[in-house]
């Protein structure tokens, strides 16, 4: 069929129909496939929240049992400091009185920013909410012995969580042989104040 | 289609008979002269029913049936020689047309057309421009004749040899079909006293017999079945008319009551017009032939594709519609099944909160809780210190007094496989090496043997025994030689001199030792 401007001229109006028909087909498809899918994701998030709740009441038992058994250990965790802001006059009161029981002639001491804890156990869910600060101490010793006592005395402070990461120790002189009440060793540690901070929102 | 409002035309040397044709019914017959008010009236008329397609039928004498015979051709090859065949034949007219009947018998098995022609397109042309002028479609043009081939299969005539003969406005039409096919149809004049008119026509019939014989289409002795449809119960006279001039022809006459039944036409309709039986016919069904060249069919052609495109718009709309009403249907099924959720959710939310409501007070979850005591006590349980390195080192230095301790290093971590780095000469013990992630407490000695007197093999000797001493425990999984006095791998150079060797006052080395997982 030759197609002449006549044609186009009487096609022109039933073209302009099925356009505006196609235009009106794809919104009402888009606009119903979109209210449907919305629907959809509705019903999934309610579904989920459904099962949230089912379980969480199914849970509740165990979940009493929880409190029961942990709540005196966390109240414990968050008056030694591990719970919440870093309590730092507490570790360095805790280096003082351990730096006095062990007998030392003093501690250096230098605290870095607080970040994340790289060592935290990824398996747990709060792993990201454990943080650390570093301290390097540098202390002078009569004998091995001291650092070993100095630390003993720091846990026992209870001034909060630490790990130990490294400690050297360093003659000071030539002499074989340990003078009494002086300092014979140069000792330097590095250590790791650990706090978890609060969790925003209770779940 | 077959809703399809259209109108329908019988055109006539005369007259011209027009029909519009809806719901599959006829309506509105109405005759125009053909001359200058006839087209006028004609013109007026078309003006209402704008859009329409019009079926043109031609009721005249000016038609040609041939049946020919040509050599067997298929594809464009048949089009061609039978298009070539039809200009030879009908030079003077567009409306001509064609259908392959049959394949001949003998050995060449030729094919066997019948071309059908309309000789006069004069007849036709002051009523298409009276068409065109009104920009209606023409959809086609088609012999009576060719229209009164439905009548065939409507009335289920299943005779060799058929008659059919009606009487129309142009005159007395005699169409003859062979096993149903149509080859011949003859037009001739009325006659309008009753008295002569049965034996004219029978005349005529015979005839169109004569002459079927003369073509050897019949033979002398075939019967002849007539039927003849009386529209207007005018040719009750006719059979036996006919049967008495031929014995062997058998006539069955319609009345024009059996006929509106038959065909189904309301006996209204059947009167309104002499032309209205062909009209119904051509209403009901398209011909096979259609005579109009695709010049006068461009218009329908258009007509067709602009209501193709508006099926297709409207087909489009009804299923976004209806795919939308099930989206739609189902977004509900799916509201009320999130209703039956939130009120679930919200029962178990309140039990939840019932039975905890008698819980102990905590600041934060019991999960959080839980991991929170979890993580203390993996770091408590983490916590270690050099004691055990200062005491296995302390034990060893016992049975070693020539080794000198100059420092002493400790790490509790992953550092050993930093410290294999630094290693270059052999283990002193053999160990697994530790799975890579864990952590291990790691000391690292830096001692001498003194007094060295340059003895470098007694020296290694001392060492060895120190790093034996040191592996013999139990808790230390791996010491390792990270230096020695004297550098023997063949790898590397070495100098030295056994007179400054003397002056040493000792020969260092460092180890290092690893303790087991765990420890």
């Amino acid at each position: 069929m030759k197609i002449t401007g006549k044609d186009l001229t009487r096609l022109k109006f039933p073209a302009l129909f099925f356009l505006a028909a196609a235009t009106v087909s794809v919104v009402l498809l888009s606009l119903s496939s979109g209210y449907r899918a919305r629907v959809e994701r509705e019903l999934l998030t309610h579904a989920n929240a459904l099962q949230e709740a089912r379980n969480r009441f199914q849970r509740s038992g165990e979940e009493r049992e929880l409190i029961l058994r942990y709540l005196p250990v966390y109240q414990q965790l968050g008056q030694q400091g591990f719970i919440g802001p870093e309590q730092r006059i507490n570790w360095l009161e805790g280096l003082r009185i351990a730096n006095a029981e062990a007998g030392l002639f003093g501690v250096d001491y230098q605290l870095l920013p607080q970040e994340p804890f790289p060592l935290a156990d990824k398996s747990n869910p709060i792993a990201p909410r454990v943080l650390h600060s570093q301290m390097n101490l540098s202390m002078g010793l009569v004998h091995e012995g001291d650092l070993v006592r100095f630390l003993r005395a720091l846990a026992a402070q209870q001034a909060g969580l630490f790990t130990l990461t490294s400690c050297s120790l360093e003659r000071i002189g030539q002499d074989s042989t340990p003078a009494p009440r002086q300092a014979n060793l140069n000792a330097r540690c590095n250590l790791s104040w650990i706090t978890v901070s609060r969790e925003k929102d209770k779940s | 289609m077959k809703l399809e409002a259209k109108l329908l035309l019988c055109i006539s040397a005369d007259q011209a008979t027009v029909a519009s044709w809806r719901r599959r019914k006829l309506a509105e017959c109405r005759r125009f002269d053909n001359d200058e008010q006839g087209w006028a009236a004609f013109s007026n008329y078309l003006r209402a029913a704008r859009g329409l397609p019009v079926h043109v039928m031609v009721d005249t004498v000016d038609e040609d049936f041939r049946f020919e015979t040509l050599p067997h051709a298929r594809g464009g090859d048949r089009l061609e020689m039978v298009g070539r065949k039809l200009k030879q034949l009908y030079r003077g007219t567009p409306y001509y047309s064609w259908s392959l009947q049959e394949r001949a018998t003998g050995k060449r098995r030729d094919d066997r057309y019948l071309f059908v022609a309309l000789t006069n397109p004069d007849l036709l042309a002051p009523w298409l421009r009276v068409i065109e002028s009104n920009s209606l479609p023409v959809a086609g043009v088609y012999p009576l004749s060719i229209v009164s081939a439905s009548l065939v299969e409507r009335l289920r005539l299943k005779q060799t040899n058929l008659l059919i003969v009606t009487k129309n406005s142009a005159g007395f039409r005699q169409t003859f079909f062979k096993d149903g096919k149509l080859r011949i149809s003859r037009l001739t004049p009325l006659r309008e006293s009753r008295g002569t008119a049965d034996q004219y026509y029978a005349d005529e019939v015979a005839n169109t017999r004569m002459y079927l014989d003369a073509l050897t289409v019949t033979h002398v002795d075939d019967t002849l079945a007539v039927v003849i449809v009386d529209q207007d119960d005018s040719l009750g006279g006719l059979p036996a008319a006919i049967e008495r001039g031929r014995p062997n022809t058998r006539c069955h006459l319609l009345h024009k009551a059996e006929v509106a039944a038959r065909l189904g036409i309301a006996p209204p309709d059947l009167a309104a017009s002499a032309e209205a039986l062909h009209l119904h016919l051509l209403g009901q069904q398209k011909p096979a032939l259609n005579l109009a060249p695709a010049g006068v069919t461009h218009g329908y052609r258009r007509h067709l594709a602009a209501r193709l495109v508006y099926a297709a718009s409207a087909a489009a709309l009804l299923g976004a519609v209806a795919w939308s009403g099930a989206n739609a249907y189902q977004a509900m099924k799916l509201g009320d099944e999130i209703g039956n959720l939130q009120r679930k959710t919200l029962e178990y939310q309140s039990q939840y909160q019932q039975v905890t409501a008698q819980f102990p007070q905590a600041p934060t979850s019991p999960d959080n809780l839980l991991n929170t005591v979890e993580a203390a006590q993996q770091i408590r349980a983490g916590l270690r210190t050099p004691e055990l390195l200062f005491t296995i080192v302390s034990q060893a230095l016992d049975a070693a007094p020539k080794v000198q301790l100059n420092s002493l290093e400790w790490h509790y971590g992953d550092a050993f496989a930093e410290l294999d780095n630094d290693a270059h000469a052999a283990d002193a013990s053999a160990t697994t090496a530790p799975a890579s992630g864990t952590r291990n407490q790691i000391g690292v000695i830096n001692a001498e043997v003194k007094p060295f007197n340059g003895d470098y093999r007694a020296a290694i000797d001392v060492i060895n025994a120190f790093a034996a001493q040191l592996a013999a425990n139990d808790m230390v999984a791996q010491v390792k030689a990270l230096q020695l006095p004297l550098n023997m791998r063949s790898d590397s150079g070495l100098s030295g001199s056994t007179a400054k060797a003397a002056a040493l006052s000792g020969a260092q080395f460092r180890l290092a030792v690893r303790f087991r997982n765990g420890v």
